[in-house]
């Protein structure tokens, strides 16, 4: 090649893309995610089981009564879910009024000035209106609540396999059908997901019954619905993002043959 | 009776988060996997057409040098090509520097509007009216076209079916703060897989209103563009479709754009789109399902793309709705892990690109690290439920009371 001449094309990345390998995606589907998903659903109860266990034993340590364990039904046919029982523990009025003018006082400051309309004093404005809602109804109706410390942690560990379930399946679907590059890091991938998952759901868990039971229910649907599954799909798609940029990586350097054009 | 109808809303509402979330997938795949529909790139003739070049600006005093330098480095003869600055009642500077270019180039042709219906529809209907070229091109103000934009938009239209075409916006201050670095994220989607999947798939990319032309006998016969409509863009598309001309989309013609540095001047910029976008769907809603110019597949897609910035507001009711229901204690619908289904989908939706097709886009340009930057969408989830959902009740009351729009313009950000 003369010394003038380009040594290099550099592709546009216009139209360029992958090669599809749909029985890799198959097996992927088939080998891994499929019997993950199968094991997942034989063997929940287990997981909550040791779950339970362990926040009662926490909870014990830290002081805490002996909490006792309960049963309720996630599918039929498929095995129990287990979730620990403590007694309620109701708001008083001073605690109620406090939370009431916190909320409140918290939402007009995110309201005005230059923290107006940013996405996290949205947000922010949006959980503490939940909570207002909440020692609105408490100053209200404090026997109206339907729910016990009881009932929320069965809806909790209930709602804690639908995340496993539907983590599985998203991540599942998304390595599975849309990923690329090594087999292995596409299963460590879901395998991190996973992980995380268990580990945060058991962390919080024992927390929350913590906080539920030592300074009442008030907190409970700010819990449910501010510091639930939104925060699950944080680490979600942290982990997917890291993996992705591995793939970023690679695809630019090391497996440039693979790209197709057009 | 009305617990029926909460827990039914709540199941509507998680069925439409899958269909988005498995229309996104599949968009997804196609652009990673499938094969691409090439724009019409090696087409070029030596008799491009006679094109207008039409530039809306009201107070551009700071970014007109650059798309008027811009547009003067474009490869394209000078006996057929006009650049048509509209300076719409600008307070500034406007006028004056506009008047200099066109000392200096006789075929950068500046109209002066000092009238009271301000606003980019008028302003391009006006230019229309005194264009010579067959094609119009539109640029915004704080747009840098490239030196081979213009014949790559304008080759298009060789076509004799095609009826608008638009090309790819890339935020050029993507750099700046970590807003523009989200909005580049959700840009990169947005184009790089969206537009270029739908395209390949034969459904409905989108005309976007800038870095795009079209054809002026067309839209002449067709009575311009309503003044009346924010989003001229969302409404020439549908327009084109429903009578049977095709929208393409240019994913070579890469075009820089100034992106929103605050996030109020953001949050304003949204819900305007909101606003006009579903003032479209109001309209085009019923003209997509029964027109006989569109397949199954165009207007099932252009249903979904007509009902995007309804998609929050839906979600914001589903959330008061998820509310509720837990107060009322029925919070445990379906053993209760529906509740995180429907968390779920809204979240794998994000706002304008869901994550995964984020990431693909990112794969496709083999852009590293930004990628990082996935996790924080979820913030900006609520900020855009909340603009876009003011946007949606502003369209509602627009339908109501039938009150004029007023054209409000994006702050520049270039000093």
């Amino acid at each position: 090649m003369a010394s003038d001449h380009k040594r290099q094309i550099y592709f546009a990345r216009t139209y360029r893309h992958l090669k599809a390998n749909r029985a890799e995606c198959a097996l992927f589907l088939l080998l891994f995610i499929l019997p993950c998903l199968v094991l997942l659903l034989l063997f929940y109860d287990e997981l909550t089981w040791v779950m339970t266990n362990g926040a009662v034993w926490m909870i014990q340590q830290a002081g805490g009564p002996r909490a006792e364990i309960s049963a309720g039904t996630f599918l039929p046919r498929l095995g129990p879910a287990y979730y620990a029982v403590l007694p309620t523990t109701q708001p008083d009025y001073s605690l109620i009024l406090g939370n009431l003018a916190v909320c409140l006082g918290t939402v007009w400051v995110l309201s005005t000035g230059p923290r107006k309309g940013r996405p996290v004093a949205v947000y922010l404005s949006i959980m503490l209106l939940i909570h207002t809602m909440a020692c609105a109804f408490f100053l209200l109706g404090k026997d109206l609540m339907p729910y016990t410390l009881e009932d929320f942690s069965d809806l909790y560990i209930k709602q804690q396999i639908g995340i496993w379930i539907t983590f599985l399946v998203l991540i599942g679907l998304v390595m599975g059908v849309l990923g690329r590059g090594a087999i292995l890091r596409r299963m460590l991938t879901v395998v991190s997901i996973m992980l995380y998952s268990f580990v945060l759901g058991f962390v919080r868990y024992v927390l929350f019954l913590w906080i539920l039971y030592r300074f009442s229910v008030l907190y409970m649907p700010l819990m449910f619905f501010a510091l639930g599954p939104f925060f699950d799909f944080l680490y979600f798609v942290a982990i997917y993002a890291i993996s992705t940029n591995g793939v970023i990586r690679i695809y630019n350097t090391k497996k440039k043959g693979d790209w197709v054009w057009a | 009776m009305g617990i029926i109808v909460l827990k039914g809303y709540m199941i509507f509402t998680i069925v439409l988060m899958i269909v988005y979330a498995v229309r996104h997938l599949l968009f997804a795949y196609n652009r990673a996997f499938g094969k691409q529909k090439l724009y019409y790139n090696d087409i070029y003739s030596s008799r491009m057409p006679k094109i207008s070049v039409l530039v809306p600006m009201h107070n551009e005093e700071q970014v007109l040098h650059y798309v008027l330098d811009s547009l003067l480095q474009c490869d394209y003869d000078r006996d057929r090509l006009e650049i048509i600055p509209i300076n719409d009642n600008s307070t500034d500077r406007t006028r004056e520097l506009l008047d200099e270019y066109h000392a200096k180039y006789e075929f950068i042709r500046p109209l002066h509007r000092d009238c009271p219906d301000r606003g980019k529809p008028a302003g391009l209907n006006d230019a229309m009216a005194v264009a010579t070229g067959d094609i119009i091109i539109v640029f915004d103000a704080d747009y840098r076209p490239a030196t081979d934009m213009l014949k790559q938009l304008a080759i298009a239209f060789a076509d004799p079916s095609v009826g608008a075409v638009m090309g790819r916006v890339i935020p050029y201050n993507a750099n700046r703060n970590m807003l523009t670095r989200l909005i580049n994220l959700e840009r990169s989607g947005g184009y790089q897989v969206d537009q270029q999947a739908r395209y390949n798939m034969g459904l409905i990319p989108q005309y976007g209103g800038t870095v795009g032309g079209f054809r002026k006998d067309l839209l002449l016969k067709m009575g311009g563009f309503n003044p009346a409509v924010l989003a001229e863009d969302t409404e020439l598309t549908f327009r084109l479709f429903t009578n049977g001309w095709k929208v393409i989309y240019a994913n070579s013609a890469e075009c820089y754009e100034e992106t929103p540095e605050t996030w109020e001047v953001r949050g304003r910029q949204i819900r305007r789109w909101s606003r006009g976008h579903n003032n479209v769907m109001f309209r085009y809603f019923l003209r997509v399902l029964v027109t006989k110019h569109m397949n199954w597949k165009e207007k099932l897609d252009g249903i979904l793309l007509l009902l995007v910035y309804a998609v929050p507001f839906l979600l914001a009711v589903g959330q008061l709705d998820a509310i509720a229901l837990f107060f009322l204690h029925e919070m445990d619908i379906l053993s209760g892990w529906w509740v995180l289904l429907f968390i779920g989908a809204y979240c794998s939706f994000g706002n304008f690109a869901p994550f995964y097709e984020i990431g693909s886009a990112l794969t496709m340009d083999g852009i590293k690290n930004e990628v990082y930057l996935l996790p924080l969408i979820m913030y900006n989830f609520y900020f855009y439920m909340w603009t876009i959902s003011l946007g949606f009740l502003d369209a509602i009351a627009d339908l109501i009371t039938g009150r004029q729009v007023v054209w409000a313009k994006t702050k520049r950000f270039t000093k």
